[in-house]
């Protein structure tokens, strides 16, 4: 096997050597990237290796996570130049565990979509299809490790964005409960939603990410202070007795029926190994678009406020006859900075806000938001996990939906509540359509029960072959 | 037409933390531009706020002082505005839930001014403007505010005045602020409207900024008094806007209409999670707030007989009226000593422009000093000059007396050999007195007092001469 193929439980196991991972990486980066487009950035590689659980281990960033002294702009011209300085606690973390930060990924612009062509650096190209997407926002950080560009990767899933892209790739896609990984030096989109979480080969590497990742920070106050279990020992094929549900809101009309005969034959096979499965109801399911585009876009119209030209980042170099005072400047700086997107999210998020509307929409969302939630608590009252596909469809074409922004924001359907609630989630390979392109299948657990993830994942990999397919490059 | 006026106050005080509200920064009052900043302060992408727990408990500690019903609940929100001071164009404070809110203090007539709320919030940076262009410095941004709003109970500059003066001495009094204006660590804004003796409604009101004093809160709402009461005189309508102080010129200029007023859009903080203050957390800070100034001038009047006047003037001072309490402890005429410290005392103070805990002047050593004139060792005047020479050197009264020869001299052999010397030198005056004019004698213990050089005991003296006279 070659190197750049390995995972990192078998870097670990077969003691690697460290430079000749990192150089065989960056051969197979400059070997596919030109066609991928996942790499924005290499991290300069200083030659040393960290001790550590992830000794080694080329990891790849999403470019919306800081690293200290490094370029993190989120994709977005607004952020040209901007060096933080200090590192975001998952990259302290991993630079303790001895973990080599290899490249930044590329991402839809301050993680606004779900397909990575919103990134001002351009498209990423899917690995299983070129002339499709990646999915998104985590799209290059899913196309780098499903192109073996890199051995693992970080995302942020907002409403989807780790475990569509996963799902898009044929990859392990997690998104932690919301509080389990620190959220400080992760660039915000919707503060209340966003996780950061692994992307990977397989479950076992997943597992072995979060355990690095996954705890209390000082420094993010919505951060919770729980005991981090060691994710490694979840790591069983046993799904005796498990109890799944099956929502019947997610079996919907519009789900391509390939991703729906994938995932009923990886239940199937969940039966066969022991587990059973109810069918459940999730009764605010169909609210859950609707709602949270009210308080991401609402919470993100206030989070990309900062970005105004004054401190970092992009300051409009109109010339000076153009920008007289300080609001020409404002409005240059940002019009010329952010793309199509982040404006059509930053106006929805101003107006849902707005005096006079705020109670009819952000109000109501978050009440709305608290329904979605209880329908999550009463369904674990009687299941251990509930499985899904991660997306209705497999990956589209580059360009399909561009100029359709709500069927773009309908492939998030089956993730989105997910977020809203809190709730963990991780979306694995479970099949090939016809057109060999991959399809995900959605797990989810009660907040804090990620051990339940990676048993049922797990179990289901070891029993399955998908996860060793390789797209051709 | 007769009108009456309506104000309503808000204040802005720094709280006395070391640290900022949501970041470990310090927050020293003139460091180098941006010294004291980091990625949370100065708003840096990916950074988040954690709460300061000082500064929670210096607010819930200013809510109890103020008689707040202090609210179990603690959420922040956003202030959602662009301006350049304000690194992240959004201010994290408190809209719809703050910590505290319902309070009073109570003015000298025993009206009670009513506040509406108050609530923690993040200061902004500073801005300083060059010719063609303007510099921030981030020093400022995060630092702990509390803003403190009054009900609309105010009804003239002077109530204002009053109502600003209580409540500063009431946060110093409990240590939460410096509650300096002219360093920033105070600031008010006014809200003042008219309308007719007897109406319900309000009038249209406008809002006053910038004014850097109380005198200047009082002048400015005088003004705008009188430039209401033409408008409405004249049949004008008020228009409702924010209007800045210009101390110079002296009036209020218009800054902006209600029309241009930001919509703030105010909405949940996600970054600081939403929690329940334990009611014991408020029982342990109430434990740590002091005799409250108020209180403390009534105690001075009933246990320690201090006129009303000087009991208030005191208390103004809360290192004076601590000195005063020690001094208290240690001699019996507390009322002597309030005559010293408001006098005497006060006169070094100002003269030396020092707080009184700068002067080196322990309490023992002032009582001392007032022991030896009610003994008669010295005179009242003598004492003055002993008393400067003590806060000189450091030295007591009576080091000072031994030292340099000051004592009265009471021997009737010696005053008598100077009462014959000036009855001797002034003829004129000893016929003025024989012939009746009792102010002639005071002139002769005056010379008297002279050639013992201020040692002489002019009692003694006085009765020495009129034997002499007689």
């Amino acid at each position: 096997m070659n190197l750049h193929e390995l995972t990192a439980h078998q870097i670990i196991k077969d003691k690697v050597n460290p430079r000749e991972l990192r150089k065989a990486l960056e051969e197979r980066i400059s070997a596919v990237d030109k066609r991928v487009k996942a790499v924005l950035r290499l991290c300069p590689d200083k030659g040393e290796v960290g001790k550590g659980v992830l000794s080694g281990v080329p990891i790849a960033i999403k470019d919306n996570i800081c690293i200290k002294d490094h370029l993190t702009t989120c994709a977005s011209h607004i952020l040209d130049g901007f060096k933080p300085p200090y590192d975001a606690t998952v990259i302290t973390k991993l630079r303790n565990a001895g973990a080599n930060l290899l490249c930044s990924t590329n991402m839809d612009e301050f993680a606004f979509g779900s397909s990575t062509e919103n990134s001002f650096y351009g498209p990423t190209h899917n690995p299983w299809d070129l002339e499709r997407v990646p999915g998104g926002s985590s799209g290059g950080s899913a196309a780098a490790v499903a192109s073996d560009q890199a051995t693992m990767a970080l995302g942020s899933d907002t409403g989807g964005s780790i475990r569509q892209p996963a799902s898009f790739c044929g990859v392990v896609g997690l998104k932690p409960t919301y509080g389990r990984v620190s959220r400080y030096g992760l660039i915000a989109f919707g503060s209340s939603l966003d996780q950061i979480g692994p992307l990977t080969k397989d479950v076992e590497d997943s597992a072995l990410l979060l355990n690095v990742i996954a705890g209390y920070d000082p420094n993010d106050s919505t951060s919770v202070d729980t005991p981090v279990p060691d994710y490694t020992k979840s790591l069983i094929k046993d799904v005796k007795g498990l109890k799944i549900g099956i929502p019947k809101e997610y079996f919907i009309e519009g789900i391509d029926k390939e991703v729906k005969d994938a995932v009923w034959a990886a239940i199937n096979l969940l039966k066969k190994l022991g587990a059973d499965y109810k069918e459940i109801s999730l009764p605010h399911t169909e609210y859950a678009v609707p709602t949270y585009y009210i308080v991401a876009t609402s919470e993100a119209s206030s989070n990309l406020a900062r970005f105004d030209g004054v401190q970092y980042g992009l300051r409009s170099k109109a010339a000076k006859k153009e920008i007289s005072d300080l609001i020409d400047m404002y409005f240059a700086s940002r019009e010329a900075g952010f793309g199509k997107e982040a404006k059509r999210r930053i106006m929805l998020g101003t107006y849902a806000l707005s005096s006079g509307y705020y109670e009819a929409y952000y109000l109501r969302a978050l009440k709305v938001r608290t329904l979605i939630k209880r329908d999550f608590d009463e369904a674990f009252k009687s299941v251990d996990c509930i499985i899904t596909p991660t997306s209705p469809t497999g990956a589209f074409k580059i360009g399909e939906k561009t100029e359709d922004p709500l069927s773009m924001y309908l492939s998030d359907i089956f993730t989105i509540s997910t977020n809203l609630a809190g709730i963990p989630g991780i979306s694995i390979p479970c099949g090939f359509m016809k057109n060999n392109l991959p399809v995900g299948l959605q797990i989810l657990a009660k907040p804090f029960a990620e051990e339940a993830l990676f048993k049922v994942a797990y179990t289901y990999e070891q029993n399955t072959e998908w996860h060793k397919q390789k797209p051709k490059l | 037409m007769q009108y009456e006026t309506v104000i309503g106050l808000e204040v802005h005080v720094h709280l006395k933390t070391k640290t900022k509200a949501f970041c470990g920064c310090s927050t020293e009052f003139g460091q180098d531009p941006n010294s004291q900043t980091c990625p949370v302060c100065l708003g840096l992408p990916g950074s988040l706020p954690v709460l300061n727990k000082r500064a929670l408990e210096l607010t819930i500690k200013t809510a109890l002082a103020l008689d707040c019903k202090v609210n179990n609940y603690l959420k922040f929100d956003r202030k959602n505005y662009y301006y350049p001071d304000l690194p992240k164009n959004y201010q994290i404070s408190q809209y719809d839930m703050p910590i505290s809110s319902n309070g009073f203090i109570i003015l000298s007539s025993g009206k009670k001014i009513k506040i509406r709320r108050a609530h923690l919030e993040e200061d902004a940076g500073k801005l300083i403007h060059e010719t063609d262009s303007s510099l921030v410095d981030y020093n400022r941004s995060g630092m702990p505010l509390l803003e403190i709003v009054s009900e609309p109970d105010i009804n003239s500059p002077d109530e204002a005045y009053e109502y600003l003066t209580n409540l500063k001495l009431i946060l110093q009094y409990i240590g939460v602020s410096d509650c300096d204006m002219e360093k920033g660590t105070l600031r008010c804004d006014a809200n003042i409207s008219l309308r007719k003796m007897g109406d319900k409604e309000l009038g249209v009101k406008t809002e006053l900024k910038n004014m850097n004093s109380f005198k200047a809160v009082k002048e400015a709402l005088q003004f705008e008094i009188n430039r209401q009461a033409e408008a409405l005189n004249n049949g004008e309508r008020i228009i409702q806007d924010t209007r800045l102080w210009d101390g110079q010129k002296e009036i209020t200029v218009s800054m902006r209409s209600k029309e241009e007023a930001h919509d703030y859009r105010y909405f949940p903080e996600p970054d600081l999670v939403p929690f329940s203050i334990e009611q014991n957390f408020i029982d342990q800070i109430k434990k740590e707030i002091p005799e409250l100034p108020q209180a403390r001038a009534s105690r001075f009047i009933k246990d320690l007989q201090l006129s009303e006047y000087d009991a208030n003037v005191i208390i103004q001072d809360k290192a004076l009226a601590d000195y005063f309490e020690e001094c208290a402890k240690l001699y019996k005429n507390a009322k002597n000593i309030s005559n010293w410290l408001l006098g005497a005392v006060s006169s070094e103070i100002n003269s030396r422009k020092a707080s009184i805990q700068e002067l080196k002047l322990k309490p023992e050593d002032l009582v001392g000093l007032i022991e030896e004139v009610d003994k008669a060792t010295v005179s009242n005047l003598a004492a003055k000059e002993i008393l400067t020479l003590m806060i000189d050197s450091g030295k007591s009264a009576s080091a000072i007396i031994s030292e340099k020869g000051l004592a009265q001299v009471s021997d009737e052999g010696e005053l008598g050999r100077l009462a014959d010397e000036a009855i001797k030198e002034n003829s004129k005056s000893v016929e003025d007195y024989k012939a009746g004019k009792e102010n002639a004698l005071m002139f002769l213990v005056g010379q008297v007092m002279k050639k013992s050089k201020g040692k002489a005991n002019p009692k003694v003296v006085g009765e020495i001469l009129r034997g002499k006279l007689k």
